[in-house]
């Protein structure tokens, strides 16, 4: 079971089920783009993705995620494009709920709103934990740049 | 008697003036009226600590005057400031929802008022009432962008000047209107020391005090106690890209 359908009713989870859509993604696809409001949220059922923030031309990888990650959740619901994106990185197994759909029974159930904070809180810790273990290496920045 | 802080201390969400502009706190009526009877309200000094990064959480605290430091401890043992939180802002959220232990330690910058919700009040708050839910989540977006931000920032950043100078922009976002300041300048109030500064662009004292002590001798900042001047804005956007 995926990590916001951990903490629905079964009712609710039941509703929502009935509108995904299953689909087998290889390795390298991006599932989140940044900078694209996704079409659909998106569930990992197999396989493994890297969820990274792009610094530039430079991926800072956050965490690798597994069966059971929501990914998209933070920008369907604000309607905003993600800050993150999600490589596969292998042949992975999904689930697709359609953006408008979700929004929809969201809507008729505003209950859900438990289980996404949920979700958009375990997604913040993992960012403030990549921010804890950043090196402090690479935290302490040269001094020697001009600022002329 | 004059009162011990410079803020008017507001005792019922129902007649808080802020109300409306507070993520959190623009509730309709009925739900205030529920708020005001699960929430303690106290006002703590500067320094207090409210809650301790691994400590079991209890409860939620709302900021409503002043504001405190989030911070954590790296790997090799310092002190990160992960982010400034502002009044209106539901601390310990992502800990009391998930029910695990504080993630960051908050202690306040300034005298600070803060209502305090615990950890089954705020659960049973949130659970019967979808409305709440929905502010909870907003607030989660909110501190999702601000977390991500930061990785990018850490990532774009090449020096020191560059990360106060981006520092200094962010807070000139909320100038203060003083009559001390020329036509020119934006006055802005700095509540952290300069320790602290170095905690939050991760390095030391000493290269901070250098930066700033460069960017006075340039003309680009003024210092007089916790009131800033930014004198040459255009310098550190220039810097900061």
């Amino acid at each position: 079971m995926n990590e916001l359908y951990q903490s629905l009713a079964p009712g609710i989870r039941e509703e929502l089920s009935k509108y995904e859509e299953q689909a087998i993604v290889p390795a390298g696809r991006k599932l989140i783009s940044e900078g694209v409001i996704p079409e659909h949220l998106i569930a990992i059922e197999r396989g493994s993705v890297e969820i990274s923030v792009s610094a530039g031309n430079k991926p800072m990888s956050l965490s690798v995620a597994g069966k059971g990650k929501v990914l998209g959740l933070r920008s369907i619901l604000i309607n905003a494009p993600p800050e993150v994106e999600a490589t596969t990185l292998e042949e992975c197994a999904i689930v697709r709920i359609p953006r408008d759909i979700f929004l929809n029974v969201l809507e008729e159930h505003p209950e859900i709103y438990f289980a996404v904070s949920k979700v958009l809180g375990a997604d913040l810790n993992t960012a403030e934990r990549f921010l804890r273990k950043f090196p402090r290496a690479a935290r302490n920045l040269s001094i020697d740049s001009s600022t002329t | 008697m004059s009162p011990a802080y410079d803020f008017q201390i507001v005792q019922n969400c129902l007649k808080c003036p802020f109300k409306e502009e507070r993520l959190f706190c623009g509730l309709p009526n009925d739900l205030l009226k529920t708020l005001q009877e699960i929430k303690t309200t106290a006002v703590y000094p500067r320094g207090a600590l409210l809650f301790l990064e691994g400590q079991p959480s209890r409860g939620v605290f709302v900021l409503c005057t002043g504001r405190a430091k989030l911070s954590t401890t790296s790997a090799d043992g310092k002190t990160i400031i992960l982010r400034i939180a502002e009044p209106g802002e539901v601390l310990g959220l992502t800990s009391v929802i998930a029910g695990t232990p504080y993630e960051a330690t908050l202690e306040t910058l300034e005298p600070t008022q803060a209502n305090f919700i615990s950890q089954a009040d705020f659960i049973h708050f949130v659970d019967q009432h979808s409305e709440v839910g929905m502010k909870v989540a907003h607030q989660l977006t909110h501190n999702c962008k601000c977390a991500y931000d930061e990785i990018r920032s850490l990532g774009l950043s090449n020096s020191v000047p560059e990360k106060i100078a981006k520092l200094l922009l962010r807070w000139s976002a909320r100038p203060l209107a003083i009559p001390q300041k020329k036509s020119s300048e934006i006055a802005i109030r700095v509540t952290l020391t300069q320790e602290e500064i170095a905690q939050f662009v991760g390095t030391s004292r000493e290269t901070v005090s250098r930066v700033l002590g460069d960017f006075k001798k340039k003309g680009w900042l003024r210092i007089r106690g916790a009131t800033w001047f930014i004198a040459n804005k255009a310098a550190l956007e220039k810097l900061a890209t």
